[in-house]
């Protein structure tokens, strides 16, 4: 856990000897700048990007390993009676969603306060020639119209998964036989 | 000839094919409602446009892509200047685009109404926005070299409006016209027939917004100059023609190709008005957007050029193989046989 106000880790777990080192240099032995070699106002705010960055990590092995865990239980083919695994498979279906939006939490509030790296500043960025209000018309608009377009995803993706393949296709069968007549 | 200019042309290009190709999809998404009578009839007027109506989509976007790479600088303050229009351009297109694919994933009455309600709002919308949105940029936006001093209400004047309504009726008699050539029955016999009376309509309003063209901005000066430009203003007047006479000798195919170049020639008059202009100011011309001030640079735009080459001639290609792939005309009697409906 990151501690901002002191400049430190106020605890730390797992710790991988020269990991960063090959994952930003992709060499062992390169020297990472550390947090505190930036001035203060160069710093991207710590402790969100710190937790992202964990839990798209950690969500990425645990997928890995749930993939893992459903090739070892189908081997004998009877994975329609193992219920308890097939339902944190079904719940797990949000995760990879959850992954990829704190992705971008990673991306977006790690790089600040940068909006293009070391070219450009956000605040630099910002369109003089729109004001605020504007901004939250369209930030609102857009979370209604993707909230909605999302409770419509889900409502036909139940629908369509409930019906099963079987069903559907001798739907669609006997619909057009009777439309025809 | 300078990479500017290359450029240009190709921008213009882009708009124009965008307008021709998504132009009829967006007819057919307004009238779908009016030439369908009934449940497969609507159904059967979505058809003619599912394959096909994201893939003219591709245009808008690149054409969006050259001004980005190509003229940055216009790129970026068209986008601050013109926000809140464009947003409500992107929340129609988005809405539109859900709306085609899922108005045949479920079967109530009330689910049918409200996703139709999206693809005419979604294809009414940004034709009339995009005829608002180019009628300013014909007349100038009022931008000096700080900012923009206008609203999305100075957009909405008249010349501008005339312009909204003068896209909305081109795509209009353009839909019809598609309806004509795609379909068979009932749908054919009133979509030829709307076609006929829309288009006096679009005649009145095609002569009226040439008139008010030469009141409220310059796009005449450069016709002026080089008078030999006036053959793309009276090829549009003559396509317009073209489109009532063949379609009297029911010669339905021909009026739509006029119906494509007409729409080509409109834009056209206004790119070659515009030039070098890629946005005027109206309060000085010193402030305006032009290709010289607000392009990349040389080095860019040579790899761009090298670039649209190679992929510009793919897209088309394989564009024209889904044409010929769904060049089938359909009757009410495709729908019930097909599982895959809209």
């Amino acid at each position: 856990m990151p501690d901002p106000e002191n400049e430190r880790n106020a605890m730390e777990a797992f710790k991988v000897p020269k990991m960063l080192s090959y994952l930003a240099f992709h060499d062992s032995n390169a020297e990472v700048k550390g947090l505190k070699a930036y001035p203060k106002e160069d710093r991207p705010p710590v402790t969100l990007t710190f937790l992202s960055f964990r839990l798209m990590v950690g969500l990425g092995f645990l997928f890995i390993f749930l993939s893992f865990l459903s090739v070892v239980l189908s081997r004998k083919g009877n994975m329609e009676s193992k219920p308890f695994f097939l339902n944190i498979m079904l719940f797990s279906l949000i995760l990879p969603y959850i992954a990829v939006q704190i992705g971008w939490i990673v991306a977006e509030v790690g790089r600040q306060p940068w909006i293009v790296y070391s070219l450009l500043k956000t605040a630099d960025a910002v369109s003089k020639s729109i004001n605020t209000t504007q901004v939250l018309i369209s930030f609102v608009g857009f979370t209604l119209l993707y909230g909605f377009l999302a409770l419509i995803d889900v409502y036909l993706l139940t629908k369509y998964a409930k019906k099963g393949p079987e069903e559907i296709i001798s739907e669609m069968k006997s619909s057009s036989v009777a439309q025809e007549v | 000839m300078e990479f500017q200019i290359i450029w240009f042309i190709l921008w213009g290009v882009l708009w124009a094919v965008y307008f021709m190709l998504d132009g009829f999809d967006f007819g057919v998404g307004m009238l779908h409602g009016f030439i369908g009578k009934n449940e497969a009839e609507k159904s059967l007027a979505i058809k003619t446009i599912g394959p096909v109506w994201d893939g003219n989509e591709v245009w808008l976007i690149t054409a969006g892509g050259a001004t980005f790479a190509a003229f940055p600088t216009t790129y970026a303050l068209m986008f601050s200047y013109l926000y809140s229009a464009l947003l409500i351009i992107l929340f129609a297109l988005i809405l539109r685009g859900v709306a085609i694919e899922f108005r045949g994933k479920g079967e109530s009455a009330v689910w049918k109404k409200v996703w139709d309600l999206a693809i005419f709002g979604g294809s009414f919308i940004p034709s009339l926005l995009f005829g608002v949105a180019f009628g300013n940029i014909f007349k100038g936006l009022p931008m000096d070299a700080q900012e923009y001093h206008g609203t999305l209400f100075t957009l909405l004047n008249p010349y501008g409006l005339l312009t909204g309504i003068f896209f909305v009726l081109l795509f209009l008699v353009h839909g019809s016209l598609w309806l004509s050539i795609k379909t068979k029955g009932d749908v054919k016999t009133r979509s030829e027939q709307l076609a006929g009376k829309m288009w006096y309509v679009l005649a009145i309003v095609a002569v009226c917004f040439l008139i008010y063209t030469s009141f409220a901005t310059d796009l005449y000066n450069n016709f002026i100059i080089m008078p030999l430009w006036f053959i793309i203003p009276i090829l549009a007047v003559t396509s317009l023609l073209s489109i009532k006479i063949f379609a009297g000798k029911k010669w339905f195919v021909a009026a739509f190709y006029s119906s494509c170049i007409l729409i080509v020639m409109v834009t056209f008059t206004g790119i070659v008005g515009l030039y070098p202009n890629l946005i005027p100011s109206n309060i000085d011309a010193q402030y305006s957007l032009t290709i010289f001030n607000s392009s990349s640079s040389p080095y860019t735009l040579k790899i761009m050029t090298i670039v649209a080459m190679i992929f510009v001639p793919i897209v088309i290609a394989y564009q024209i193989w889904i044409y010929r792939i769904f060049r089938h005309k359909l009757s009410t009697s495709d729908i019930v046989k097909d599982t895959e409906n809209y």
